[in-house]
């Protein structure tokens, strides 16, 4: 028979306790014998509706608890609305800190805490390419197609290994279909990836072993995205043959809607179908092409899985390229970059919900203060203590509630707002609010509610009703013990501010020192528009025409001041090549390699250093030639000049005729590395390609004139992705930039909590000293004394903030290190600027409150005690 | 009028006295499947109508003989069987008005 859960019998004790004792174990076995024979999700929703009714019966049972508990509500929701500012200011707090941090919760969540949604993730590793570095460069994790295939035919420590073709593109092929062509994007994948992931199509089948070999007949698979797009979700596409640039291909089945590949390994792109990627030896001597995935066997670890990889790496004279296999978890390759980002943003979010817990605490207190006249009156005509204390603990509960409502609405919105960014992050897309961030949310509220209520509800409650009557007269007092916590408070507040102000300052920094960085070329003023010639040309010479009849085309069009051709742009892709000296034996170098056309170095805004650009006349059939950049000039030749030199690369021959200045191609904080340009008209190793037009006018005109230059040479070669190369650098900071600002929002928060802390304590000072305050200035004191008194006061408190933040600060500099760019965690500069910000902050914000001494009567207020 | 659940119970005990799990099911059996009664309703139930004197608790000694001892049984009173008889009627003569006024009936 099926039990009852813990929770259902933690629910009888809200039934009155004779009922509980008379029928409490035939409950749960009428419960029971209803849940009997069915599966577990139904069992659970036997109980919980079993649960519900108890709740429902409980609560007729129970009227009168409820009475009073909605009496308490009734009356702190009046006592909140006499005070409007108050309990907005609350609720605000409470939802913008509740808001802020749900939304880090969730995308922490999404990047690190959330399993992938593959069979058994925690077994699934990447194998690396260690000889290139680390991070998501492609040729730091791409891996030749033999090595793949001798570490599978060893594996003891892997079940199985696999990868997909890192080098597919948006739109590079298309479906012909009934009603017309669409451009598709290809993802190639070895034969086995989907097993090694534990994926099940949802329709047909995945496939075969004799479909992955070169010759094989083309098969493909759909995403669930693109069935629905493209077929509707028709059943009978599979197996039907569908025509694919200019051959057809078979349909075989589709991949589940859950499969979002694109969002996990390729974020900001899209795929359509899959084909496989053939193993033999005709992939393999494509070199370094795939990125490897491997499921682990029952009891390997990561290291054990390692030195098998490093037993099974090929021999020297078969590997096109240097390898050194890296395995590691793949959630690590996947979203373990951005771990200290995330950690950065938790960090700092807990720091907020610090201080908006000090503020409401601070404010808590001075309620419970100012209203001890009224709970006084209330204990004198008999409400009890414990009456009280759940009185202020309900307005707590009520404020908490409104918060959490707000803060939901907040993450809700913020997680949408951040899924919906392009900021190219795996996984990012991903977040969203659920259930555990929900509860999260509301556990919290709850226990600040209850945590911050019920210091300020015992103090408060702490009433003798005839002292404080007698008493009343003053108004309320607060004893110095309290009067510390509440500075204590302002103390702790200042820090965290100093902290997060230092904090999103250097960030802020470090972007602008981004933003000024010289990148070696230009992007401002150039646009660039995708052209896809792949398959329309059958000859090589036909290929070369369309080429230089468009690029001229395009300079003869108005306002075009340069143009030039290129097989991959800035911040995006890239791929390495390897390049050594004839004639020579020395250790080969990997300088990244680009197809350009003449008129790119002028287009981009490169700098020619030595020797010619491309020509026109660098075609097939001429001797190659190609550029390279200073890094390339310094490694090979040192002081000597290169041009005139021959070097081999990739199966290629070539003389060097220029040298450019080096750029940062990869990213803007990444130091420029060795580049390699050869001419697009005479090596045809491209897919799509993109057409660079420099000019003066705006970007659309730009665009406008490279489309219609375009579609005068050839109205079907198919255009799109314009884009302005600015825009490209833009998007590539997008991450950065917006770091900046979640700090930013977080750091401003702050600040304001803390003034107003400043501003609060300074007030209720002034309100609770005004006879003190009368007096003094009764005895002779000018009003101004007084004022710098209040103001003194409060910048003591504010400098031992900063004292405090300012050590955490330089003790964290470290960790913060590694988020800046050209700029010091130990900046002067920064840390001093921070201190006068936060000092003139607390001048301003005691001075305010201070200033209302003007309006003290001394007479009236040194009497007081006597009215 | 009886309340819904109080009839069914009622009708439940008017054949031989039951525990709780039993009156559930056979209330169950008898509705299709239409009527669960969950637990807390109907314990509460049975506690309304043994105070409003329609049903009464056995003591241990008066349960069916081989009955488990531990279950509370439940045998419905006299009045018990005339607020069922009477509800039984009224329903009947709801059911009739609709039939007649469908034209069903003549």
């Amino acid at each position: 028979m099926s039990r009852p859960p813990l929770w259902f019998r933690v629910l009888l004790a809200l039934l009155p306790e004779d009922f509980r004792r008379d029928h409490g174990e035939e409950m749960c076995e009428l419960a029971a014998l209803y849940a009997e024979g069915r599966s577990a999700p139904g069992r659970a929703l036997v109980w919980a509706r079993a649960g519900l009714d108890l709740l429902v019966v409980a609560a007729r049972g129970r009227a009168g608890v409820l009475e009073g508990v909605g009496r308490d509500v009734r009356y702190g929701t009046r006592s909140l609305r006499r005070e409007p500012g108050f309990a907005l200011f609350a609720v605000g707090i409470v939802g913008l800190g509740m808001g802020a941090s749900v939304t880090v919760f969730s995308v922490a969540q999404a990047l690190l805490l959330r399993p992938l949604p593959f069979d058994e993730p925690e077994r699934l590793v990447f194998v690396s390419n260690g000889d290139f570095g680390r991070g998501q460069a492609l040729s730091a994790i791409s891996v030749q197609s033999g090595q793949v295939e001798s570490l599978r035919a060893t594996a003891t420590q892997f079940i199985d290994v696999g990868g997909y073709h890192l080098f597919d593109r948006r739109g590079d092929h298309t479906f012909h279909l009934s009603n017309g062509p669409v451009r598709v994007t290809r993802l190639r994948v070895t034969g086995n990836l989907f097993d090694v992931l534990g994926v099940e199509p949802v329709v047909g089948r995945l496939f075969a072993p004799e479909e992955t070999l070169d010759d094989s007949p083309p098969v493909v698979l759909l995403t669930y995205p693109a069935w629905q797009r493209l077929f509707s979700g028709d059943r009978s596409v599979i197996g039907a043959s569908v025509r694919l640039d200019d051959s057809s291909v078979t349909v075989i089945g589709v991949l589940p809607p859950s499969f979002d590949f694109t969002e996990i390994f390729l974020p900001g792109s899209r795929i359509d179908y899959v084909a496989p990627f053939p193993w033999g030896e005709r992939s393999n001597r494509q070199g370094n092409t795939l990125a490897v995935i491997g499921r682990l066997s029952p009891g390997a670890t990561v290291a054990s899985a390692q030195a098998e990889a490093e037993a099974a790496v090929i021999p020297p004279a078969d590997r096109i390229n240097r390898y050194t296999p890296v395995v590691r978890p793949l959630r690590d390759h996947l979203s373990g970059g951005y771990r200290p980002t995330v950690l950065l943003l938790v960090a700092s979010v807990a720091l907020v919900v610090l201080m908006v817990c000090a503020n409401l605490s601070n404010l808590l207190l001075a309620r419970g203060a100012a209203r001890k006249r009224e709970l006084s009156i209330r204990a004198a005509i008999g409400a009890g203590r414990g009456r009280l204390v759940q009185q202020l603990l309900t307005e707590s509960l009520i404020l908490a509630a409104c918060g959490a409502i707000l803060g939901v609405l907040v993450a809700f919105n913020g997680t949408r707002l951040l899924a919906s960014l392009d900021l190219r992050i795996p996984m990012l897309g991903h977040t969203r609010v659920d259930g555990t961030a929900l509860g999260l949310a509301v556990a919290a509220s709850a226990a600040v509610a209850l945590l911050f209520g019920v210091a300020p509800a015992l103090r408060g409650t702490d009433v003798d009703p005839n002292e404080s009557l007698k008493e009343g007269a003053r108004g309320s007092s607060e004893g110095p013990g309290q009067s510390t916590l509440r500075r204590a408070l302002v103390v702790s507040q200042v820090a965290i501010a100093c902290i997060l102000l230092v904090a999103s300052t250097l960030t802020a920094r470090s972007l602008v020192h981004l933003l000024r960085t010289d990148l070696g070329y230009e992007p401002v003023g150039t646009i660039a528009l995708r052209i896809d010639p792949s398959h329309r040309f059958d000859t090589e010479e036909a290929r070369v025409q369309y080429l230089a009849d468009m690029l001229s085309s395009t300079r003869e069009a108005p306002g075009v001041e340069a143009a030039g051709l290129a097989d991959m742009l800035p911040m995006a892709f890239n791929r390495r090549w390897q390049m050594r000296l004839l004639d020579r034996s020395d250790d080969p170098v990997y300088p990244f390699m680009r197809l350009i056309s003449d008129g790119y170095v002028d287009a981009m805004g490169l700098e020619l250093l030595e020797g010619r650009d491309l020509s026109a006349a660098d075609v097939s059939g001429t001797p190659t030639v190609g550029l390279v950049n200073d890094v390339v000039a310094g490694l090979l030749w040192g002081e000597e000049s290169p041009v005139g030199a021959r070097v081999r690369t990739s199966g290629l021959e070539l003389e060097v005729v220029g040298v450019v200045r080096s750029t940062r191609q990869r990213s803007v904080d990444q130091e420029p590395g060795a580049e390699l340009f050869l001419p697009i008209r005479q090596v045809r190793d491209h897919g799509a390609i993109h057409l660079l037009v420099r000019g003066g006018g705006p970007p659309e005109d730009l665009v406008a004139a490279a489309r219609a230059a375009a579609r005068s040479v050839d109205a079907d070669v198919p255009l799109d992705q314009a884009v302005s190369l600015g825009r490209v650098v833009d998007t590539s900071l997008a991450p950065k930039r917006f770091l900046v600002w979640l700090l930013g929002g977080f750091a401003a928060f702050a600040l304001v909590l803390a003034a107003l802390g400043i501003y609060a304590v300074v007030s209720y000072s002034v309100a609770q000293r005004r006879r003190e305050i009368g007096i003094h200035i009764a005895l002779g004191a000018t009003n101004e004394l007084v004022i710098r008194r209040l103001v003194r006061d409060s910048l003591t408190m504010t400098v031992l903030g900063l004292a405090v933040g300012l050590t955490l600060a330089r003790l964290t500099a470290g960790t913060l290190q590694g988020f800046l760019f050209g700029v010091e965690a130990t900046d002067l500069l920064t840390l001093v600027g921070v201190a006068a910000v936060l000092v003139a902050v607390a001048v301003a914000a005691s001075w305010i409150p201070a200033r209302r001494v003007l309006a003290v009567n001394p007479i009236e207020a040194a009497t007081s005690a006597r009215r | 009028m009886l309340r819904r659940n109080w009839f069914h119970v009622l009708v439940a005990l008017a054949e031989r006295d039951l525990h709780g799990s039993a009156i559930a099911e056979d209330v169950l059996e008898r509705t299709g499947g239409e009527l669960r009664l969950w637990p807390a309703t109907l314990y509460r139930a049975l506690d309304e109508l043994v105070e409003a004197g329609l049903a009464e608790e056995l003591r241990g000694d008066d349960h069916p003989t081989g009955e488990s001892q531990r279950k509370r049984y439940y045998r419905v009173t006299t009045e018990g069987r005339r607020a069922v008889a009477e509800e039984a009627r009224r329903l009947e003569a709801m059911a009739h008005e609709a039939r007649v006024r469908l034209g069903e009936l003549a």
